[in-house]
């Protein structure tokens, strides 16, 4: 950790990330598994903004604005909002190894998901219209539900006891588990569902710009104020009375934290299933570049994490073309030895 | 650090609004005409034709890429085999079609890995997924001829129809209907005489002393199979492929057993000898005659060769003649 540099130097590091994940959206926007020049793909870009008249050809304009621009628009929201809802989640447990995936609030999502798709039919009634708002609704109450439960469980007096945090989350996996499972077998004509590996693994193959803006959307509106709540969460690191001794509304910021984090989590998971390990990854990298302080964390960890993400994706999209890989693969094959390094660097300080 | 309450119900209140707001103009199946973020009427499907034919296939060799079970079997019946470039993991018939790359399974399709392979045309079936998938491949510019999922006859009679037009081989497609609807119809004719129809329990995957088997229930393609093959599935209790305990097998008392068998996936064929000799079961009437049969899963394609799947069951599904 370094969280001695300068205020510029973190600026100017801050602004570095800004560079960098622009770059790798323009890059990830070129590149697939049909080629086109950079020219081309400009002159969608171009035409679809009105900046221009000329017509870009149909197959370019298809897969540019239709199929990688979502995915990108998504993976740049999804990325954010977990790796800042992991960040906000480490503060607020006051522990290094919480992440949405990990303590189990992305298996509670996808557990309210496929609750949803169980009886969100029967709760909607006969509006037709009303289902198809049961799958985010439901994810955001399994994520939010969960999230409470794993502090009630393993907070004593404001300090958060690791074992039972992660023996959560070990439950919740168990339990999502299984109802994933058990819908699958139950509904295995219903072509959404019929791919265990979306809930499980995740993928942004189902991007469209309805879902992309509606993520970004979401994640803008919570992101900003999670980021807001950065000096509440600084004086959390000193602990919930000290907090409280600084004039934080302890109470407030924490039910709100929990609930705009798991919800950021929960309308990610009902868009593109469970993406582990990037929430756990990102803050670390950037605590180890920009200290501890939220002020620096929370931003960027939202600004890497979508780097992160639409990196990932590029990869899922590219390495077995023409097919397709899972996303959550690629964040389970770099985030889970980077998990297990944690894990021994955490066992000299605390006891697991 | 007052104003946390407002804040937090403010920003609680937009979260809401935003939520809300995209969900009550939502409509997955329309199509995305206009642009939501500049307003532009961008390409736009027409209409969901069956077969797109905005641009015919020019040069001699067509590049085909097809994409499920059914539709690849359709493609090489009507002799375009030599075309097809790319296949899905779901199209194993014929063994020719296995060696050709593959673009992903059928549920699970890349659009852009598709279209990187510079087809003419794409033969698939609407049980092509993700909905953003297919939703993309409707709205390219180029042909995809969408076949209805493959379940029964009819969907196949149609499938031949469009496919046969798309490659330009109407007359071959409408005589392989035509000696398909004549083996249907034998195959009726026989097993009408039967003295009664045969209980048949069809397994994915069968059970051994270790594990439940996997069995056929209502609505999928194995039950339609024994219903053309003059048989009843005696499975049907189940919806769709569900895991069977061996007492639910004893109950339902099948007349023939039949175990789907493929590479990978599936049963082994030494499943059979397997089911014939476990002790729970020696009062099943299929186990105690010793008709416990293996037949490939490709059976259950729905392909052009559903005659010959049709009546090669029906001989396996009929009473011995011991037992009328």
């Amino acid at each position: 950790m370094n969280p001695a540099r300068s205020h510029s130097a973190k600026i100017v590091l801050l602004a570095l990330m800004g560079v960098f994940t622009i770059a790798i959206c323009l890059y990830s926007l070129n590149t697939g598994p049909v080629e086109f020049s950079s020219g081309e793909t400009a002159q969608v870009l171009a035409y679809r903004l009105g900046l221009t008249s000329e017509q870009p050809a149909v197959l370019t304009d298809t897969v540019v604005w239709d199929l990688r621009l979502p995915r990108i628009v998504l993976g740049l929201a999804v990325g954010a909002g977990i790796s800042l809802a992991g960040a906000a989640m480490q503060g607020l447990f006051r522990n290094p190894l919480a992440d949405p995936g990990i303590i189990g609030v992305s298996s509670g999502a996808a557990t309210g998901g496929v609750l949803a798709i169980l009886f969100g039919g029967i709760i909607a009634g006969a509006s037709a219209h009303l289902v198809q708002y049961m799958l985010p609704i439901f994810a955001m109450a399994g994520g939010v539900g969960v999230t409470f439960l794993i502090y009630r469980l393993s907070s004593i007096g404001g300090r958060t006891h690791i074992a039972t945090m992660l023996l959560t989350g070990i439950a919740i996996n168990a339990i999502s588990g299984a109802l994933i499972g058990y819908v699958v077998t139950r509904f295995a004509d219903d072509t959404q569902i019929r791919t265990i590996t979306f809930w499980t693994l995740g993928s942004l193959a189902g991007a469209n710009w309805q879902s992309a803006l509606l993520v970004a959307g979401l994640t803008l509106a919570g992101g900003a104020w999670v980021l807001s709540q950065w000096r509440a969460l600084n004086a959390f690191l000193l602990g919930e009375a000290e907090a409280f001794q600084l004039g934080v509304n302890v109470q407030l910021v924490k039910r709100g934290l929990i609930f705009v984090t798991a919800a950021m989590v929960g309308i990610t998971v009902a868009a593109c299933g469970v993406i582990g390990f990037v929430g756990l990854v990102v803050p670390h990298m950037i605590r180890i570049s920009l200290g501890p302080d939220h002020r620096w964390l929370l931003p960027g960890s939202a600004i890497l994490g979508g780097a992160v993400l639409v990196g990932a994706d590029l990869g899922a999209r590219t390495l077995v073309a023409p097919a397709e890989l899972q996303i959550g693969i690629l964040t389970a094959l770099i985030g889970g030895p980077f998990f297990l390094g944690l894990l021994l660097s955490a066992k000299r300080k605390l006891s697991i | 650090m007052k104003n946390h309450n407002q804040t937090f119900f403010a920003y609680a209140g937009v979260l809401a609004a935003l939520l809300i707001t995209p969900m009550l103009q939502a409509n997955e199946t329309a199509a995305p005409a206009v642009c939501p973020i500049t307003g532009k009427t961008g390409p736009m499907p027409k209409n969901h034709p069956q077969v797109d034919t905005a641009k015919a296939p020019e040069s001699e060799s067509t590049r085909i890429i097809s994409i499920g079970g059914a539709p690849t079997e359709i493609v090489y019946a009507l002799g375009k085999g030599d075309e097809v470039v790319a296949v899905d993991l779901s199209s194993t018939y014929p063994p020719a079609a296995t060696r050709l790359p593959k673009v992903g399974y059928i549920r699970q399709i890349s659009p852009e890995g598709v279209l990187s392979l510079n087809p003419d045309i794409i033969v698939t079936s609407e049980a092509l997924g993700p909905p953003a998938a297919k939703a993309a491949l409707k709205r390219v510019n180029v042909p995809v001829v969408w076949c209805p999922d493959p379940t029964s006859p009819d969907a196949l009679y149609t499938s031949l129809e469009i496919v046969g037009q798309a490659l330009g081989e109407e007359e071959k497609a409408a005589e392989l209907t035509a000696s398909i609807q004549e083996k249907l119809t034998d195959v009726e004719m026989a097993s009408s005489q039967w003295p009664q129809k045969p209980r048949i329990v069809f397994f994915m995957q069968s059970p051994t002393p270790t594990r439940a088997g996997k069995v056929a229930g209502k609505g999928t393609r194995a039950d339609e199979l024994i219903k053309l093959a003059g048989g009843v599935n005696a499975a049907s209790d189940v919806n769709g492929y569900q895991p069977f305990a061996l007492e639910a097998l004893i109950a339902s008392r099948p007349d023939v057993i039949l175990l789907g068998t493929s590479v990978g996936h599936g049963s082994g064929p030494g499943d059979a000898k397997v089911l014939l000799g476990m002790p729970q079961l020696s009062q099943i009437p299929a186990i105690k005659s010793g008709r416990v049969e293996t037949v490939p899963m490709e059976d259950l394609s729905f392909g052009p060769r559903l005659g010959e799947v049709t009546s090669s069951w029906s001989e396996l599904i009929a009473p011995a003649p011991a037992d009328s």
